[in-house]
């Protein structure tokens, strides 16, 4: 144990150290070259120039695959061969210049798409940013589709997507600053705020989480959001994960702050409460009355979706009397031949469903259709014919399953569905009792929750002043507060 | 006002109204008609009357000297050891009291729903939902009652409106039942129905503002009191007072009775809110049960201290075996004896306090 300890203190002690640039460039080169394994990893270049403007030996290095070359050529080789001047900086008019004096600098911008230029007999080094990684153009949102809004989605591009931002919030506060991640590859993540908005302890808070993840490697906002939430094992999100700009921009002027990274065509939201989830952009686009009722028509799906299952387990085996005769009769003449306990036939259907389900997002969109039909039709019917669940149990998974798809949220969908799961093993313990026990309990956990200090169902309670954006909106032009529960600098809207 | 503290009014009034409002469907109603007969329904009025001016005592106190709680509020006043006999008194008594409510809610549940499950083994539910629910800590139970209020005021109208056809106003007369000095008595005694106002100032200072307590105390008070005023004209309305006498639970005889057209029984839909009131109502007594306990001994941390005392209120509950002698002997005698211990200690506090007063200004 203790050698091991030491072998690993020894190692990180390598890996932190910042080593000064040697005055021997032949030694310097060398070095980066083994570093590089440059005889077998074929897209690391390194090229020798000489120096129109002090007559000496420069070295590029770079990585073929992520710079752009074409720029190489006009920023760089073309200004040093030809150009007059008395330094590099006046040289190379590049915006990014930068100067580098330690040997991990280098290799850190080398690896992030930018030309590291080594001059004879210097002991500093010069990085130019030339990166151009290769990402998809901007497409539609397609997990998140509106039918009234913008429908541009992000890409995999920090780039685009910040200017995404930018395009619906013409405001000079708007800030974009980086944080890096990761200790072997180093990643940029960048933090989108409204400066005079944002509240500076939730800033400075994910900052320093960012900071404190100590890991090689983060390679994107989905595996970041797990880096950063407080409660790992938790059945309820902690921070919004979004791939539409318009809903970034709302929530960023709103004082929330965002979370962007190279390789991601979606962003992060923090911090956020049940309403974040619960919503839809839409909600906010059409007109008061049309977004209402599709938050109410949201709702009593979310009811539905949770409860419907736990509930009609609850009634028929605990209070038969509640359903009236008729019913309770048929239920029973459908039931006569079913084999199972109730709570067997609403498992079967329920894990059916969610078969169905994941089956239908792995399956070669070719063969989508097909499996809807076999699954759904075929499979319910002739599971009904072979009295292996009665029909009234169709109805229900059928009703529990078709309204989860109107919580629109990837997480929230997943809480919703875990967590009818746990409602149904309620019921079947002692009906009605242990049901609403278990309904308690969920609801006060998720009360208990916070979201980078921010309480899981304010501005409800606790409550705060707010646009009171809640299970309803008010009218656009009446909404006087910004989100009072993330205390932003600024409170008032209008 | 404090940034970090959450709580407000809204909440309070909540915690306060699920407090009160639910002795309304417990065996409160059938107590007070065994003495006062169909005068019974506006006993908790005359019982509001009786303890109002230790409440308004109390709260002017708890004003007076500002960031106290109940019992920190009598250590100041009382010095260290008279402040321990109060103190601990309250907590018996409250002890006492969760134990008895918590059979008789078990009692309930049993009776109208589970007759054939083992008591013990319904005692063991609504235990565990209870602790979990209490050890989520008094702001989210707070914030749990404020949302879920709303439901039950909801659920309380649709009660209302679908007995409205069935009332027959002139069950309420003879007006004065069993004869004015009778109700006084019963009504004076039966103060204790308010014994949740007394103990609920434990929590006086996790409010973002005092104001905020006061407020929320006296509106909780004056709306949980309606409430149970409304539920009990409506038993001595449908039913009369002869049957109220002989029903332990008249609430859940409303609800077998009512119906909602060809729903003939819908009362495990009243069942839910009720259920969700009273495992709420056990979260908030316990948690204020074991918050004056360790305010008594200074003990930090309140939640480790709620399973035992949840555990042992279980076996308060469990060890008296009859429902009636529980119910109409035990818990009837008990409810009028601390009726004048808790009428009494504010004075007592308001009397050495202004005397305190009077020494330090000579």
């Amino acid at each position: 144990m203790f050698r091991f300890q030491s072998f690993e203190k020894k190692e990180e002690n390598f890996t932190k150290k910042d080593t000064p640039l040697s005055s021997d460039t032949n030694l310097l080169i060398k070095q980066l070259k083994e570093i590089y394994d440059h005889h077998i990893n074929k897209d690391f270049c390194s090229r020798t120039l000489f120096a129109n403007f002090n007559k000496k030996n420069v070295y590029l290095f770079y990585y073929a695959s992520i710079v752009n070359s074409d720029k190489i050529e006009q920023a760089i080789v073309q200004p040093l061969l030809e150009n007059d001047g008395s330094s590099y900086s006046n040289v190379l008019t590049n915006e990014s210049l930068k100067e580098i004096a330690t040997i991990e600098k280098a290799i850190e911008h080398i690896n992030s798409g930018k030309v590291v230029l080594l001059s004879e007999g210097d002991q500093i080094a010069y990085s130019i940013d030339v990166s151009q990684f290769q990402h998809r153009a901007i497409s539609q949102s397609e997990n998140e589709s509106v039918v009234k809004g913008p429908q541009d989605a992000f890409t995999e591009s920090t780039h685009i997507n910040v200017s995404l931002i930018r395009k619906q919030i013409r405001d000079k506060q708007l800030i974009t600053t980086v944080s890096s991640v990761g200790e072997r590859s180093k990643q940029d993540v960048t933090i989108v705020y409204i400066s005079d908005l944002v509240n500076p302890n939730i800033l400075k808070n994910v900052k320093e989480r960012i900071e404190n993840i100590d890991t090689d490697n983060v390679r994107n906002v989905e595996l970041l959001e797990q880096y950063l939430e407080e409660r790992p094992y938790s059945i309820f999100p902690s921070i919004y994960y979004t791939e539409r700009p318009d809903n970034a921009a709302a929530f960023i002027e709103d004082g929330h702050i965002i979370l962007l990274m190279d390789s991601s065509s979606a962003c992060l939201i923090l911090p956020v409460t049940f309403w974040t989830f619960f919503h839809s952009p839409e909600d906010r686009y059409s007109r008061f009355m049309f977004g209402n009722f599709s938050r109410l028509i949201r709702f009593i799906a979310f009811y539905i979706t949770m409860m419907i299952s736990a509930t009609y387990v609850a009634l028929a085996n605990f209070h038969s009397q509640m359903i009236p005769p008729d019913l309770l009769l048929a239920i029973t003449a459908s039931r006569e031949r079913v084999p199972f306990p109730l709570i067997v036939e609403v498992l079967i259907m329920e894990v059916a469903f969610e078969l169905i389900r994941e089956a239908g997002i792995r399956i070669p969109s070719a063969l989508g259709p097909t499996i809807g039909i076999v699954g759904a039709l075929i499979l319910g019917q002739a599971a009904v014919e072979a009295n292996i669940i009665s029909p009234i149990i169709v109805i229900i998974a059928a009703l529990s399953g078709l309204t989860s798809f109107a919580i629109s949220d990837v997480s929230l969908n997943y809480t919703v569905r875990i967590t009818r799961f746990l409602f149904i093993f309620a019921a079947g313990l002692m009906g009605m009792l242990t049901l609403m026990g278990a309904f308690l309990l969920w609801f006060m956990y998720a009360a208990s929750l916070k979201s980078f200090g921010m309480r899981f169902l304010s501005p409800i309670a606790p409550s705060f002043k707010s646009p009171k954006d809640t299970l309803f909106r008010k009218a656009v032009r009446s909404e006087i507060w910004r989100p009072g529960q993330i205390q932003p600098k600024d409170l008032k809207k209008k | 006002m404090n940034p970090h503290k959450l709580l407000k009014t809204g909440e309070m009034f909540a915690m306060l109204v699920i407090l009160l409002s639910l002795k309304a469907s417990d065996t409160t109603a059938s107590l007070l008609a065994q003495h006062t007969q169909n005068a019974f329904w506006y006993m908790p009025f005359i019982s509001l009357l009786v303890v109002l001016p230790s409440i308004l005592i109390l709260v002017h106190l708890l004003k007076k000297y500002e960031d106290k709680n109940l019992v920190q509020l009598i250590e100041a006043i009382m010095g260290s050891w008279a402040s321990k006999v109060i103190s601990f008194m309250i907590f018996l008594s409250s002890f006492i009291l969760m134990g008895f409510s918590y059979r008789s809610y078990v009692g309930q549940i049993k009776i109208m729903y589970f007759p054939q499950t083992p008591t013990l083994f319904l005692y063991l539910i609504f235990f565990i939902i209870v602790y979990f629910a209490a050890k989520k800590g008094w702001e989210v139970i707070g914030f749990t009652s404020k949302i879920f209020l709303p439901l039950f005021i909801v659920s309380t109208l649709i009660l209302i409106s679908l007995t409205m056809n069935d009332i027959v106003i002139e069950r309420i007369f003879p007006f004065f039942g069993s004869g004015k000095l009778p109700i006084l008595k019963e009504g004076a005694l039966k103060g204790s129905i308010f014994v949740e106002v007394f103990l609920i100032t434990i929590a006086y200072t996790s409010f973002k503002k005092t104001n905020y307590f006061r407020k929320g105390l006296f509106l909780g008070l004056a709306f949980s009191t309606v409430k149970i005023m409304l539920f009990f004209f409506i038993y001595a309305t449908l039913f009369d007072y002869n049957s109220i006498v002989m029903l332990s639970y008249p609430f859940h005889d409303v609800l077998q009775y009512v119906h909602f057209g060809a729903l003939t029984n819908i009362e495990t839909f009243f069942m839910i809110f009720w259920l969700l009131g009273s495992f709420l109502r056990y979260a908030i007594y316990l948690y204020l049960v074991s918050w004056i306990f360790s305010e008594i001994f200074h003990i930090k941390h309140i939640e480790s201290l709620l399973l035992p005392i949840g555990f042992l209120g279980l076996m308060v509950a469990v060890i008296s075996r009859n429902v009636i002698v529980s119910e109409l002997v035990f818990y009837n005698s008990i409810s009028n004896y601390i009726t004048f211990f808790y009428i009494g200690f504010p004075i007592l506090l308001w009397l050495v306090s202004s005397l305190k007063g009077e020494m330090i200004k000579q």
